[in-house]
């Protein structure tokens, strides 16, 4: 099954986020100048507009609102620009029902901007690059959104195999379509030059073993679903079809109650989640 | 002017009960909700009698995990949110021998992991409290690939249990 083939077939592409890309780029490199940050989400008048609203929100505790985008940017740090950024792009990938898995209204914006949360907090506990991780976490889902324009009449057929016979969503869509939303997703994030750091944990997070060379964040990635849906934020008539490997606890070196732990982080950041998502939705 | 009717009569009024929360009420012109419970547990108690009824959302089994997180906040866990939860209701004068009980949530992963075992371990921990106090359940709606939202409407002691693609009711009349 060829992916490129079927992502030629979707008739509304969502909007490239490349400004991720560039400025995950510019956070790896300790040689970046400020400036180069200004200057790059400068260019994007609707995004330099939406990244100072946020940094002048309560969210950062903010009195004195600045209108200039330097200064905001110096306010709230490059990695919260990035993340504020990353609230910005995801909106306009994900606020949208998905009919296909039964999601509504801004259920997918909700549980991306979740799993980046998680995914942020596992990556900090287990020392490896926090925003790599959050943005894994970001975009894990945006096959569901291809698939909901090209297979959605094939859904009945995969969900009959859910509640049946007890396959995952994974199992379920690879025994149907040939192929699953993660694989989707991977091979459309390929073709946006994600690197491999991005697009492979993604496309591994039901299988994280099998990753070839990001295991690490597969397995975090892996967990963090897990973790989104014990606060009630995984949605979707497949929302617990997952087959979980005990593996990828152990590959991250953390044990059952970590995941407990986890959980109560995530919950004291229910309210912050609502919270950017009511500023980060487009004004119309 | 006994015969108008007054606000609340005409539109009912809703309590949501978030994550690690819950509500109690004997006011008929109430509706009490949970969303998405997932691999949490939401424990619902109507007394016809009375018409009082509420809905606890446990998240987490045990609270020796954070035994600061639960004097903080004891709806969390199911031990500690089981006390503050029946304490309410019994300041309501519900009774012990006159409670509909039904327990709903505690989606588990497919697979026999120990990762995410905690809906059933959620499950376990509420059905042992309510076997140690001695009140049956009137239904359970456990498990599953799905997420539940629940409804209870205190005037009529109607639950509705919402899935992606049907909602179940109960009375607890």
């Amino acid at each position: 099954m060829n992916l490129d083939n079927i992502i030629a077939q979707v008739k509304r592409l969502p909007p490239n986020p490349q400004i991720m890309l560039k400025l995950l780029r510019l956070l790896q490199d300790i040689n970046t100048n400020p400036n180069d940050i200004v200057e790059l989400i400068r260019i994007d008048a609707p995004l330099t507009a939406q990244v100072l609203r946020l940094s002048n929100s309560a969210y950062y505790g903010v009195i004195t609102p600045s209108f200039n985008l330097e200064e905001a940017i110096n306010r709230v740090g490059f990695r919260e620009t990035y993340k504020l950024v990353g609230v910005v792009c995801s909106s306009q990938i994900f606020n949208t029902p998905v009919q296909t898995y039964y999601l509504e209204n801004d259920q997918l914006w909700e549980n991306s901007i979740a799993t980046a949360l998680v995914m942020e907090s596992i990556a900090q506990r287990i020392g490896s690059d926090p925003s790599h991780a959050y943005t894994i976490g970001l975009l894990h889902s945006i096959g569901k959104v291809l698939m909901n324009q090209v297979m959605a009449d094939k859904y009945a057929e995969v969900y009959a195999l859910l509640e049946k016979d007890k396959l995952s969503v994974m199992e379920a869509e690879t025994q149907v379509l040939g192929f699953n939303y993660s694989q989707l997703g991977m091979a459309l994030l390929k073709k946006w030059n994600f690197p491999p750091e991005i697009y492979e944990p993604i496309e591994y997070h039901f299988n994280p073993m099998e990753a070839p060379t990001q295991q690490l964040h597969a397995c975090a990635l892996h967990l963090a679903t897990c973790v989104v849906g014990g606060v009630g934020l995984n949605y979707g008539r497949d929302a617990w079809a997952i087959k979980a490997h005990d593996e990828a606890l152990q590959k991250l070196g953390l044990q059952v109650e970590d995941i407990e732990r986890f959980l109560l982080q995530i919950h004291e950041r229910l309210n912050d989640i609502k919270a950017l998502l009511a500023m980060g939705k487009p004004k119309s | 002017m006994g015969g108008s009717p007054t606000i609340g009569s005409v539109f009912a009024q809703r309590i949501v009960v978030g994550v690690g929360d819950m509500a109690v009420s004997n006011n008929t012109n109430m509706i009490i909700s949970t969303y998405a419970l997932g691999s949490c547990v939401g424990v619902v108690i109507y007394d016809p009698f009375v018409s009082v009824g509420g809905i606890l959302h446990i998240m987490l089994p045990d609270s020796t995990l954070s035994p600061d997180k639960a004097a903080a906040q004891p709806s969390m866990f199911a031990d500690t949110g089981w006390k503050v939860f029946w304490q309410s209701l019994t300041s309501l004068r519900a009774e012990k021998r006159r409670v509909k009980v039904v327990i709903a949530g505690g989606a588990s992963v497919l697979s026999q992991s120990d990762i995410f075992k905690i809906g059933e371990r959620n499950a376990i921990a509420v059905k042992n409290i309510l076997q140690l106090e001695g009140i049956p359940t009137f239904a359970e709606e456990l498990g599953g690939l799905n997420n539940r939202t629940l409804h209870l409407q205190l005037k009529t002691g109607t639950l509705d249990i919402k899935y992606p693609t049907a909602t179940k009711q109960l009375e607890l009349k």
